[in-house]
């Protein structure tokens, strides 16, 4: 006698009722996906914003930093001359240079407070600072500030402590090196195809000369790459396009 | 003995030059200042017609700075003592190689201490003061490899991988070295960290700076111990125990 044969038999299905292929579990499906892909950039985005940001306080601080750096050098040489001015009994130049630099020294802090400010501003800080060093200098050297009469030094911004490294420059460098100190600095702003231009120009002893005689101090014109990378930052962190540009005349 | 001391006094600045005359002049009378010059050219001059036992020394100079003219030098027989107004590498490099210098503004303590360092010196004159050390740490830039270390009797130079560690002994401090040789600075352990903190050393407690490249091991506790290659053993204080295994992993 044949063994019963079990016959397995599927149970009748509708294709309409399997779960998985339901407009229900599909649009379930789909929606989580989505939701996880929309997640996953949502964080990354996040991320990227965090780190943009953390970048571009990153960037400040540093700018600050640089901006203070600029000052400690000039300092101790003004104070110097002043105590050379009281120790030598010139009471009325010491008392009017002592405050002349109180008065640079409360510019300086206030400006470094700010990524901008007016070009009057830099200005007057810089014209302070040329009278301090002229008394380094014994008087021996001239100044110039020009400024293009189409331009409105109180309606036009720049980064604040940005030509005073120039300045210092080229009469630490040039007209220090000069046997007889008669030096001339000439500071020029203009505007040239709505660029402004500010130029800074010395009759000094020129830079190959002044290399050379500083072969020996380690002393590098850190105030120029401090500036280049000044320019780098500013103009990533603001989209500007700064530039600098040194020329042996 | 005689009590009157022949200097000269080197500055670019005319004012300068003037008023550390008249500085001398009030507070170190017995400093007698028998020619100045303006730059390393006169300068140069004035040292071989006047041979003076001491100079005063600006750094920074336009057409040449201090180091310069010592270079020009070579052989010296007077002492020296820089004066500049910046706390800069060139100066850092002076303090490591225990040459006196006076910052300006020049503060009127600092002069007479400077100048009474020298007296000694002069009144009793040992090996005279060589620049070489000195102008070698120059040219290395900011590594500098031999340190000036001053005792009693004088400057004692080592390499700065030959120091294990530093203690302190009041206002003196206890080096010791790798060959076992020990001796007593008189520095601050303070003068000595902010001198070395920047060639591998740590202040691990307040009266203990360590040459990390000289551990041996560390053991953990409150704030730990500290075996050092002489087999010495430094107690950690609580508060730097991070900074030293910050430092000890950055370095693996």
């Amino acid at each position: 006698m044949p063994l019963p044969q079990l016959a397995f038999i599927p149970p009748a299905t509708d294709p309409s009722e399997n779960y998985w292929t339901s407009w229900w579990f599909l649009s379930a499906v789909i929606l989580t996906i989505f939701s996880l892909l929309w997640a996953v950039f949502y964080t990354r985005l996040a991320m990227l914003k965090k780190q943009n940001m953390l970048l571009k306080r990153a960037f400040q601080s540093e700018q600050k930093a640089l901006r203070a750096q600029m000052t400690p050098h000039f300092i101790f040489n003004a104070l110097n001359s002043i105590q050379h001015l009281v120790g030598n009994d010139q009471k009325a130049e010491a008392v009017s240079n002592m405050s002349k630099f109180s008065r640079l020294m409360r510019k300086i802090l206030h400006n470094s407070k700010y990524q901008s400010i007016p070009l009057s501003e830099e200005l007057e800080t810089l014209e302070l600072y040329l009278q301090m060093e002229s008394l380094r200098f014994e008087g021996f050297f001239q100044y110039e500030i020009d400024v293009d009469a189409k331009i409105d030094p109180d309606d036009v911004e720049i980064p604040s402590m940005l030509i005073q490294p120039f300045v210092e420059n080229a009469l630490w460098h040039g007209i220090m090196n000069k046997k007889n100190r008669k030096g001339k600095v000439h500071i020029g702003i203009e505007n040239r195809n709505d660029m402004l231009v500010c130029s800074i120009t010395d009759n000094g002893v020129g830079r190959k000369a002044a290399a050379a005689l500083n072969k020996n101090t380690n002393y590098q014109s850190s105030g120029m790459e401090i500036t280049r990378e000044r320019l780098r930052i500013l103009n990533l962190t603001r989209g500007s396009s700064l530039s600098m540009n040194v020329i042996d005349l | 003995m005689k009590n009157e001391i022949k200097a000269v006094i080197i500055d670019d600045e005319q004012k300068g030059r003037d008023f550390l005359k008249n500085m001398l002049h009030e507070f170190c009378p017995q400093i007698n200042i028998v020619a100045t010059a303006d730059g390393i050219e006169e300068g140069l001059e004035i040292i071989q017609l006047n041979e003076p036992e001491l100079i005063f020394l600006d750094i920074k100079m336009p057409r040449g700075t201090g180091f310069d003219l010592l270079e020009k030098l070579g052989k010296t027989n007077f002492e020296v003592i820089f004066t500049t107004a910046h706390d800069d590498f060139a100066l850092r490099a002076i303090k490591f190689s225990a040459l006196d210098y006076l910052l300006k503004p020049i503060d009127p303590d600092e002069l007479r201490a400077a100048v009474k360092k020298v007296e000694g010196k002069v009144q009793e004159p040992k090996s005279r003061p060589s620049f070489d050390n000195f102008l070698v740490n120059l040219q290395r830039k900011n590594v500098f490899s031999q340190i000036g270390l001053p005792t009693n009797d004088g400057i004692i130079f080592v390499r700065v991988e030959e120091i294990v560690r530093c203690q302190a002994e009041g206002s003196y401090t206890n080096v010791f070295l790798e060959s076992k040789k020990s001796f007593l600075v008189s520095r601050n352990l303070r003068e000595i960290e902010s001198l070395l903190e920047e060639s591998g050393f740590l202040r691990v407690h307040k009266s203990h700076l360590i040459n990390l490249n000289h551990i041996h091991k560390y053991v953990r506790g409150n704030g730990g111990e500290v075996t050092m290659s002489d087999g010495a053993v430094v107690e950690i204080s609580r508060r730097r125990k991070d900074i030293l295994l910050e430092k000890l992993h950055g370095s693996v």
